[in-house]
Order: C-alpha cells, then structure tokens, then sequence
C-alpha cells in the first residue's frame, strides 16, 4: 500500500467514525435534552459509545458543545483526564463549557 | 412555538397532544427544572453532579426525599394537592419508586411551568408530563409524587 492510499485509507476511516458520532450525537440529544438528572443523561448507550472513541472523539465533542450546549463534560474529563473548570465554577454551566470551549482552543481541537 | 418544535414536543411528549401547551422559552442548557421552580435561570442543580451544585446540609442523592428537603432550604414547605391558592406557589415533583425526575412549578393561572431538561421551559397542564400521559414516549417522568408550597415571590 502506498502512503498515499494508507492516508486516504484513514481519512475515510475516520469520516465513517465521524458520521457514526453525528448519528450517536442525535440520538443521545434526542433521548435525554428532556431530563434534568444526570443518571438519565450520561448512563446513556449512545454517550458511553461516545466516550469509548476516545481521542478521536475531541473535535467532535467540543464542537457539540459550543454549538448544542450539550453536557459532555464526564466524556471530556475521563477521555483527556483534564478538568479545566474550577470547583468555584460548579452549577455555572456556561463558566464550565467555557472553560471547556477555551481548553479545546488551547489543545488546537477547536477553531 | 414552531411547528418543528410543537411537533418535536408531541414526539417526546405523546400525553401534550390532548392539552394546552406552549414554549415559553428557548432551549438552555445551563439551567434544569430544580433551578427553575427556585426562580435560578443560571445554575443547574442536581447533587453528585461534579457540574452542577446542591445546598451541602441536604443529602446528595438523586431521591424524592432529597430534593423535598433541597426544596424546603428555599421556603417551600409540603402540601397536599395542587390546587391554586392565591399568593401561594406551589411545586409538583415527579418521580418514580424514590427516585426523583422532574419538578413543576404553578402559575398564578393554576397552569404549570416546567424547564425540560437542557431543553425549553413550557406551559402546560400537570397531567400531561406523567408517565401515564406518556407511555411509550422517549421521555418518562414517573407520577407526581408530592406538593409542596411557599408565598408567591414577584
């Protein structure tokens, strides 16, 4: 195999990984933006499958979050084992996304 | 209201299809039901949530029992129904066995106002968020399970 094909190979792996994260993505919205208890909103098959992309998964996580609001923060924490956000920032969402958002940027995972 | 949104609604919730709802606001995801019957639009309460936050002296559990105390530290105190009393507000909180799923709170109406999760606030009548209103819905709320009441803050 070329090198040229080998990057084509992964690029389209990685396209396919993409879409199966937008259909996950969906569904876990569709399913839980209606609770307001976390057990409902992150012991969800389409989150935990989401949470097993591991790496890849970033750019994808983070530009949900920006766009959606969604909470990814436990996917983010366990896939990096960072916590940006401040314990004085607990119950303020948008302080934790932001923190979250501006980690993204610093990481280059994010535009 | 849309008609994608009211659509999306009946969708998730087949028990608003017989009744009178509306949106009263845009979906937010930084604020959930236990703020909202507060009168919090800023913070999203839930205990053993590392995001969110929960008063320290009340159990950190996601039970009935807990949030009637979480309640209870912001002036509400229990009650028997839901009826509308004036100058009083009263809460609906729904659940399943012991565990808590959703809390409502009245209107001067007597209509209902809940946050549904990180999506939008609606008006709406008490009944039609039960799971029995809902059955085969994505969305189940279990039953309301208890009242509870404090003097209407403007």
């Amino acid at each position: 195999m070329t090198t040229q094909s080998a990057a084509a190979e992964a690029g389209t792996a990685e396209a396919a990984l993409e879409q199966r994260f937008l259909e996950l993505a969906e569904q876990w919205h569709w399913e839980t933006d209606c609770y307001s208890m976390s057990g409902q909103i992150l012991d969800h098959p389409a989150y935990r499958e989401i949470t097993a992309m591991g790496e890849i998964a970033l750019p994808w996580i983070l530009r949900d979050l920006e766009q959606t609001g969604g909470h990814w923060f436990e996917a983010l924490r366990t896939i990096t084992g960072e916590d940006p956000a401040s314990e004085a920032q607990r119950g303020r969402i948008d302080q934790v996304s932001g923190a979250w958002l501006e980690w993204g940027r610093s990481q280059d995972l994010l535009q | 209201m849309t008609a994608e949104e009211e659509w999306q609604l009946t969708v998730l919730f087949p028990g608003l299809r017989d009744s009178a709802f509306k949106i009263t606001s845009p979906p937010d995801s930084t604020y959930n039901c236990v703020a909202w019957v507060i009168g919090i639009t800023k913070e999203w309460w839930e205990p053993r949530y590392r995001e969110g936050t929960w008063p320290d002296h009340i159990p950190q559990e996601r039970t009935i029992a807990a949030t009637i105390l979480a309640l209870a530290s912001v002036g509400y105190e229990e009650c028997g129904d839901g009826l509308i009393e004036e100058n009083v507000e009263k809460v609906a909180i729904y659940g399943a066995r012991d565990q808590f799923l959703h809390v409502a709170k009245q209107l001067p109406s007597g209509r209902w106002s809940s946050k549904l999760g990180r999506a939008w606030d609606i008006e709406h009548e008490l009944e039609a968020l039960t799971s029995a209103a809902n059955q085969g819905g994505p969305v189940q709320y279990g039953e309301v399970v208890a009242y509870m009441r404090r003097g209407r803050r403007s």
